[in-house]
């Protein structure tokens, strides 16, 4: 029994960027054997173990063959004759097939290594075409490795066109959408991700009520820059998409546009399995941005209403992540807004925060106790734009 | 008889003709080249432009992002952005007739003549070259773009010239794919990959180099050859540490200076905003 290191981790070390799971293939080995190792099986119908020690996964060399329509439709061919080069040849991207001995040497049957030389992303075989979640799958690496100059083959990209037409993708779950979805939104370029699969005409068939450009995806740019949280940049990316909706969609459906765009919202959590903190975020930022524009204007009572709407004492982190979000909206918006004006919010809050509700009721027992501290807050929000406006 | 080259010039006009009648600029004598840029950002562009296209026959121009974003917006391909300072330009009585003249200008140009060091070869492109080309070839790359904006269908490559993608150059590149693409190498470049993978986001200086990037001009082949004379990216300051190699934005609209070079014996000349 021979093991070698593989896929992503090998990747990763020859391109010199850090990498998070380290994925290992057994030659010549059964699942008895690998069981009388100490080594434990996951997933009832698929040859992967984890290490007694280490934990990391060690799958059975094997053969793929699709039998059918979809993602899950494939038959596989595990055997102690299984080569390592047959193992490879299944994979999905040359950059991803190539192998590394305990010696540290390389085996690089399809070119690999000069891949990620010439920065190319081009698919290892005809096997590419069993599996539909390839086509997210190499759109996130596109969103990975695009601004380290990495293209895809136009050869690749017209298989991932020919995959996206075939309509398999619909056999995707939406689990498994939301794992590449979310791990490209974690990427340095996750607009990539997005117009990579508008290319192939993926986005189409996932979300055929949307027509989004590089110029629409602005908010989900900068977002990247404020912050590395996915479910800031998925809110952001919501907002974009939102204004990317099909007019005759938006037309034939509601005429208020923000209903419509929180409706859409929501088929697309069903569609994508994206989970509440994202979705909820997204929602929040829908409700509330146009706000943001004009916060200087706003009295006390609109200020103390968008905190209490958006439950923000309650859960201060995620307002802050609003916050971050409206920011990455307004710099694109034309109107300059200065992130100072948001900051304000954050400062309301502070105040609004902070006071002893305890102490505040046991002076006024006679009033409705939310009347009382509704009233106080007021107070203090209003103290503090008068003392902000003075002071500038 | 002199030739001077002006880095970006963005609507400056006063500390052009200031800068031009501190070296006795003549233009029956002299040449002026400008690296692009000409217009937007500056206070000055209807007059810059007029100056400009006034001596004609001693202006030699390469034409940078803001100028064909000026030409774009003119014919209806674009909308105008918010920082752009156009409006005067664009609603001037002779705007059509500035605009056609723009518009016939080059993407590069190449010329040579006697200087101090004997006869010289010069290059100038607004923003820089892809690190495999040789002067012929971005000659006749500059060229097809050239082609397109003079031809017929100049609006429809208009529409067709904004975006980042494709990232790099491939000599199979076809249609306003291969004419966005080389127009993104010579009016936009700043970072690049031995490849010549373009990161056009990254508009800052060396201290904002990507990893695995290199300003484009430590890849270029050119410089072997002939001097390359470049703007558009005023946070060098005018250094590129390369010999041959010349950046002449020196970022006079953002409150630092206009430079003026003369070819014949590389004196500088500057204003300060």
């Amino acid at each position: 029994m021979k093991t070698y290191l593989v896929g992503g981790a090998v990747r990763d070390k020859v391109l010199g960027i850090p990498t998070e799971d380290r994925d290992w293939v057994v030659i010549g080995s059964t699942p008895t054997d690998m069981i009388d190792l100490g080594y434990r099986q996951v997933g009832k119908d698929f040859p992967v173990f984890l290490h007694p020690t280490t934990k990391e996964q060690y799958a059975l060399a094997r053969t793929e063959k699709k039998i059918g329509f979809g993602h899950t439709a494939f038959d596989f061919n595990v055997s102690p004759t299984v080569t390592l080069e047959e193992d490879l040849k299944r994979r999905d991207l040359t950059i991803n097939a190539i192998a590394e001995n305990h010696d540290g040497k390389l085996i690089d049957p399809f070119g690999g290594l000069s891949d990620i030389k010439n920065k190319l992303l081009k698919h290892v075989s005809e096997a590419f075409y069993e599996d539909p979640l390839r086509v997210l799958r190499v759109a996130r690496f596109h969103a990975k490795l695009a601004s380290l100059g990495f293209v895809i083959s136009p050869d690749t990209l017209s298989i991932m066109s020919e995959i996206s037409q075939s309509g398999e993708l619909k056999t995707l779950s939406p689990e498994r959408i939301w794992q590449e979805f979310q791990k490209s939104l974690a990427s340095p370029t996750p607009e990539k991700f997005i117009l990579t699969l508008k290319e192939c005409g993926a986005l189409q068939a996932l979300l055929p009520e949307i027509n989004i450009t590089l110029q629409t995806l602005n908010s989900l740019r900068c977002s990247t820059t404020l912050s590395k949280e996915t479910d800031i940049r998925y809110a952001a990316l919501m907002n974009d998409i939102g204004n990317s909706l099909l007019e005759t969609s938006k037309q034939a459906k509601l005429p208020n546009s923000r209903a419509y765009e929180l409706e859409f919202q929501s088929e697309v959590k069903k569609r994508f399995n994206v989970p509440n903190d994202h979705a909820s975020l997204a929602a929040l930022t829908c409700e509330h941005h146009e706000k943001m524009h004009r916060l200087k204007q706003l009295g006390a009572e609109e200020l103390l209403s968008i905190i209490e709407s958006s439950d923000a004492i309650r859960r201060p982190a995620r307002f802050e992540k609003l916050l971050t979000v409206c920011k990455a909206i307004l710099k694109n918006s034309l109107k300059s807004v200065e992130n100072s004006q948001i900051n304000l919010l954050s400062e309301v809050l502070k105040i609004v925060s902070d006071i002893d509700v305890k102490i505040l009721l046991q002076n006024q027992p006679d009033q409705e106790a939310r009347e009382v501290v509704r009233h106080h807050r007021l107070q203090l929000i209003n103290k503090y734009i008068a003392e902000r406006s003075e002071s500038i | 008889m002199s030739t001077y080259v002006v880095g970006d010039i963005q609507g400056c006009y006063k500390p052009l003709k200031k800068l031009l009648k501190k070296v006795k600029f003549s233009k029956s004598r002299d040449q002026l080249w400008c690296v692009g840029d000409l217009i937007n950002r500056g206070p000055n562009s209807l007059d810059t432009l007029r100056f400009l296209q006034d001596m004609d026959q001693s202006v030699r121009i390469v034409l940078g992002n803001h100028d064909l974003h000026f030409l774009a917006i003119h014919e209806g391909c674009a909308p105008p952005r918010t920082k752009d300072t156009l409006s005067e330009l664009l609603t001037a009585k002779d705007c059509d007739l500035l605009s056609d003249w723009l518009r016939k200008k080059s993407l590069a140009h190449y010329d040579r003549f006697e200087t101090k060091n004997g006869v010289e070869k010069f290059l100038m492109v607004h923003a820089g070259v892809a690190p495999m080309w040789s002067v012929q070839k971005t000659l006749s790359l500059a060229a097809e773009v050239e082609l397109s904006l003079q031809g017929e269908n100049y609006k429809i490559f208009l529409r067709n010239m904004y975006g980042d993608q494709p990232i790099r150059w491939h000599d199979k590149l076809q249609g306003y794919e291969r004419l966005r693409t080389i127009t993104n190498y010579l009016t936009r470049i700043r970072f690049c990959d031995s490849l010549g993978s373009l990161r056009l986001d990254v508009k800052e200086g060396l201290s904002a180099t990507p990893n695995g990037f290199k300003p484009w001009y430590e890849f270029e082949k050119i410089s072997k050859s002939a001097t390359i004379l470049f703007g558009h990216w005023a946070a060098l300051d005018g250094e590129t540490g390369k010999p041959k190699v010349y950046a002449l934005d020196t970022g006079y609209v953002w409150g630092r200076e206009l430079t003026l070079m003369c070819l014949e014996n590389y004196q500088r000349y500057s204003i300060t905003n």
